[in-house]
């Protein structure tokens, strides 16, 4: 395990161009705007909770993306490839480091525990299996469902400050849902059957991890029929049902019809199947 | 997602395959030793690596740039020598929450 920091802690040349791809791509965030005396300790702690949660979430992205990219070297991809993926990294640098101000923003400023053997960088398929499968799942499904839920965030959100963060991480995640498909369905050209098969196969586990992960623990009537947001004062936050609500919507109108396009019609009885499972445990 | 996305998603997956396989591929037969151009191994970002002392045993001028230490230690621009990786789930955690 180790803490997080987010700058050195020196004047440093280094740091100077970290706040420079750190900056928003459009607008400006207006830090010094803030009033944290104008909540209750509790709201700025569950906000502070929820930010922490994201930097370390912004982190995993961080190191998956940085280790793909050299993946994509050694695969011979096209040099485009390479600068796309110098912007994402680039972003979910931003993204890490917003949310970690975040918190400094709201009084409780934190080195989030990172434990390096939960990276998923290390693996043992080959390079070319490896780079399709964290493309479908850390694009395909997480990168397109988490543009959802931050463009739902950013609608709840009626703080200032949190509107010009989450506005900000808005902006990358439209280009990285791009990306995403982009590839996915480029990576779908030539290899083998076998190789095609074992993606389909995987992506039941899949959904069920990405269903966990948002709060998925029952049926879509639920997380529709619940309210999506908490009244009062809101930091970009949305309850259980809320997150739930946009994995369902976003694997019904985007994850599920774009698999069945690259060539993965089993996604929808995967996704069937899914829904049929928590619907049981309503 | 629109069906004009979808269609040009499913356009995307047709032609010539734009990635290989990597270090898993066969490796190609090995092109001849270049005679008068400059060695492709050496470039000034590669780490040094441990040289044959019996086969070479006075480095030339160029190798001065890559000046190869005789030790199988690890350098500092080397990285670290790891052990074998464990095996993962390979499901990335993203979610934000």
């Amino acid at each position: 395990m180790y803490s997080l920091k987010r700058v050195s802690g020196e004047s440093l040349s280094l740091t100077e161009e970290h706040e420079a791809i750190a900056r928003p791509r459009k607008g400006e965030i207006h830090w010094d705007a803030f009033d944290a005396t104008a909540y209750s300790a509790t709201e700025l702690d569950a906000a502070a909770s929820l930010w922490a949660t994201r930097a370390i979430q912004e982190m995993h992205s961080l190191a998956l993306f940085t280790h793909l990219a050299s993946q994509l070297h050694l695969l011979g991809a096209p040099l485009d490839w390479s600068g796309a993926f110098a912007r994402m990294i680039s972003d979910e640098v931003r993204h890490t480091d917003l949310c970690l101000r975040m918190c400094d923003a709201l009084g409780r400023p934190g080195e989030p525990s990172i434990d390096p053997t939960r990276l998923h960088l290390l693996e043992e398929r080959s390079p070319r299996v490896h780079v399709r499968h964290v493309v479908l799942s850390a694009f395909c499904i997480g990168e397109t469902i988490s543009g959802r839920m931050f463009k739902r965030a950013l609608k709840a959100a009626n703080v200032p400050l949190a509107r010009e963060v989450v506005s900000a991480i808005v902006i990358d995640e439209t280009f990285h849902g791009e990306l995403g498909w982009e590839l996915g369905a480029l990576l779908m050209r030539g290899g083998e059957n076998d190789e095609r098969a074992t993606l389909a196969g995987d992506l039941p586990k899949l959904f069920a991890h990405y269903a966990r992960l948002c709060c998925a623990t029952r049926g879509p009537s639920w997380a529709r029929s619940e309210p999506e947001v908490r009244d009062g004062s809101n930091f970009g936050t949305m309850t259980d049902a809320g997150y739930a609500r946009a994995f369902f919507d976003g694997m019904e109108e985007d994850v599920v019809p774009g698999l069945v396009a690259i060539g993965l019609p089993e996604a929808e009885p995967a996704y069937r199947n899914l829904v049929d499972e928590l619907n049981a445990r309503c | 997602m629109r069906p004009h996305r979808l269609g040009r998603l499913t356009l995307l997956t047709q032609g010539l395959a734009l990635v290989g396989l990597g270090a898993f591929a066969p490796a190609c037969q090995k092109e001849p030793p270049m005679v008068n151009g400059p060695d492709p191994n050496l470039h000034l970002n590669a780490p040094p690596t441990p040289m044959d002392a019996a086969a070479d045993p006075e480095p030339s001028r160029d190798a001065a740039v890559t000046l190869p230490i005789p030790s199988n230690r690890p350098t500092m621009n080397a990285p670290p020598q790891m052990p074998p990786p464990p095996p993962h789930t390979n499901a990335p955690q993203k979610s934000n929450l």
